[in-house]
């Protein structure tokens, strides 16, 4: 019978003893069901009332047994529980002191890029200034109306820099930030992965929290907490150098920090991006359990983001759209699954031709493969890491979760 | 069974769920199907046991004592001998017994301090 074999692989859903113990006897209770009381619409009905009961019963056979103190107690000494050792601290000053360079970095490249004069694409106002000359005459009354327009030029080069710039330098703070947030949360994954091993093994973690797969969920939440105030550190560290040091080489304050909008935009995906690649990093460190490739994951990121980008940037302006989309697709793509690119692609939404037309779709595209990677990277980090690393005892005994 | 009553007189009510079965059961031995036919049939089919919260409930009363599996068979003929079937224990019967006198003075007292409803016509309170 169909519906019984269907029902038989909803049965999944169910914590493996239970199912074991009494999934036989809910498919036989399922079809005696179905043969005595279904046909037409009422086999209809019959499905809906045992899929709400599946959701329902099978979500408290899961839940059953869990005390969420004691889970989260056990979770706390379970991410804590191996020694510090030192180059933990190193690594976290590394990515803080990374920040913070980043941040102070922030200001000086716009103050050069005010003094300059320049657009973003580089083109200089002298070599405008000389073609609108030459186009003049070179009369006297041109080059009063030249000097005239250079100032004007300027003037709206400096509110167009201060309109465009500004929110590309949050946003680019913004991925600095998450970056060096994703390689933190990689080590800590690392961490966790090792704690919780070795926590299956002395049996310690694997009691206090009840045999059950999902109480992993607050392996989630433990690097982020610790992200957010490191990063926090970084800011004010960033910041502080970025607006004393100018001020100390006689430069121009930063125009960081114009745009509430973007800076709201930026905040919103610092947050979101550091929640994803806190679980990345945890799912992928509990899999893996090896801190060299965890790290060499990191600092892809970093140097993807960093060469892709730039490369992105360097096509766009030199392709008509119909190419320029396929390469901006994969660019951005890649740039939203190496840095995690929430603030671009929140601004790609709000601002679709922001910069570029393509910038909009080819970001959303990039997403759309980010939350798919996302999905994967974390269900099969779960999936491993609670099968291998805090029950794998238990599954020597017979046991297992799947 | 235990000389002591594990019935404390302040204990709180059982899960309703709980409460149907051991009313189905209190009719004699019973395998799930036919738990959840009594179920529907003592409500009226306002209550439709689905497999999952029925084992479900099963799972818990059996590890607290209220039902407990049997061997014996109303026919082995006409019988499916993967079913299971449960029925009533000591403990179980005095639950029940528990839960039905704690009811009936609920009742009891809701029928006494129950006044008629008046419904007042109050335009500006909808």
């Amino acid at each position: 019978m169909i519906s019984e074999r269907v029902y038989r692989a909803l049965l999944l859903a169910y914590p493996r003893e239970h199912r074991r113990e009494y999934g036989e006897l809910m498919v036989q209770l399922f079809g005696d069901r179905m043969r005595c009381e279904g046909g037409g619409f009422r086999s209809l009905v019959i499905w809906v009332q045992t899929l709400t009961d599946l959701v329902h019963s099978a979500f408290r056979e899961r839940m059953e047994g869990v005390e969420i103190r004691a889970m989260l107690t056990a979770t706390f000494w379970t991410v804590f529980e191996p020694r510090i050792r030192w180059w933990y601290l190193v690594i976290t000053l590394a990515l803080v002191a990374l920040i913070a360079f980043g941040l102070s970095g922030i200001p000086r490249e716009a103050n050069s890029r005010y003094e300059a004069g320049t657009f973003q694409g580089g083109h200089s106002l002298e070599a405008a200034l000389a073609e609108r000359a030459w186009e003049a005459g070179f009369s006297s009354e041109a080059v009063r109306q030249q000097r005239e327009w250079y100032e004007e030029y300027r003037l709206q080069t400096v509110r167009l820099y201060s309109k465009l710039h500004a929110p590309n330098s949050i946003q680019l703070v913004a991925q600095m930030m998450v970056t060096a947030g994703a390689l933190f949360a990689v080590s800590l994954g690392v961490i966790s992965g090792r704690a919780a091993r070795s926590s299956a093994r002395q049996g310690t973690a694997r009691d206090a929290l009840s045999g059950r797969r999902w109480v992993l969920a607050p392996y989630f939440a433990v690097p982020l907490l610790l992200w957010i105030p490191l990063t926090g550190v970084a800011v004010v560290l960033g910041l502080v150098a970025g607006f004393i040091i100018p001020s100390f080489l006689s430069l121009k304050g930063p125009v960081v920090g114009n745009s509430t909008w973007s800076l709201a935009l930026a905040v919103s995906g610092i947050l979101l991006s550091g929640f994803m690649w806190s679980a990345i990093g945890v799912g992928l460190g509990t899999f893996i359990r090896s801190a060299p490739i965890a790290f060499a994951v990191g600092i892809s990121a970093v140097i993807g983001e960093i060469s892709i980008g730039a490369l992105a940037d360097g096509f766009q302006d030199k392709l008509p759209l119909p190419f320029a989309f396929p390469v901006l697709l994969p660019t951005h793509g890649a740039i939203s699954l190496v840095s995690i690119d929430a603030p671009k692609l929140f601004h790609g939404l709000v601002t679709p031709t922001f910069g570029h037309p393509l910038h909009g779709p080819s970001s959303v595209a990039g997403a759309v493969l980010l939350l798919g990677v996302w999905a994967a990277a974390v269900g099969i980090g779960l999936r491993h890491s609670a099968k291998s690393a805090l029950w794998g005892t238990r599954r020597d005994e017979g046991g297992g979760l799947l | 069974m235990s000389m002591t009553n594990p019935i404390r007189r302040n204990q709180p009510p059982i899960p309703v769920a709980q409460l149907h079965i051991l009313l189905a059961l209190a009719t004699g031995d019973k395998h799930g199907y036919a738990i959840m036919s009594e179920v529907k049939a003592m409500t009226q089919g306002s209550v439709s046991m689905g497999p999952g919260t029925l084992y479900g409930t099963v799972k818990r009363m059996l590890g607290a004592g209220l039902i407990e599996e049997t061997a014996e068979r109303p026919d082995h003929e006409l019988d499916d001998e993967r079913r299971r079937y449960y029925r009533l224990t000591g403990l179980g019967a005095s639950v029940l017994d528990a839960e039905i006198a704690r009811m009936e003075h609920l009742v009891a007292t809701a029928r006494v301090k129950r006044t008629p409803v008046t419904r007042e016509h109050n335009p500006g309170n909808r």
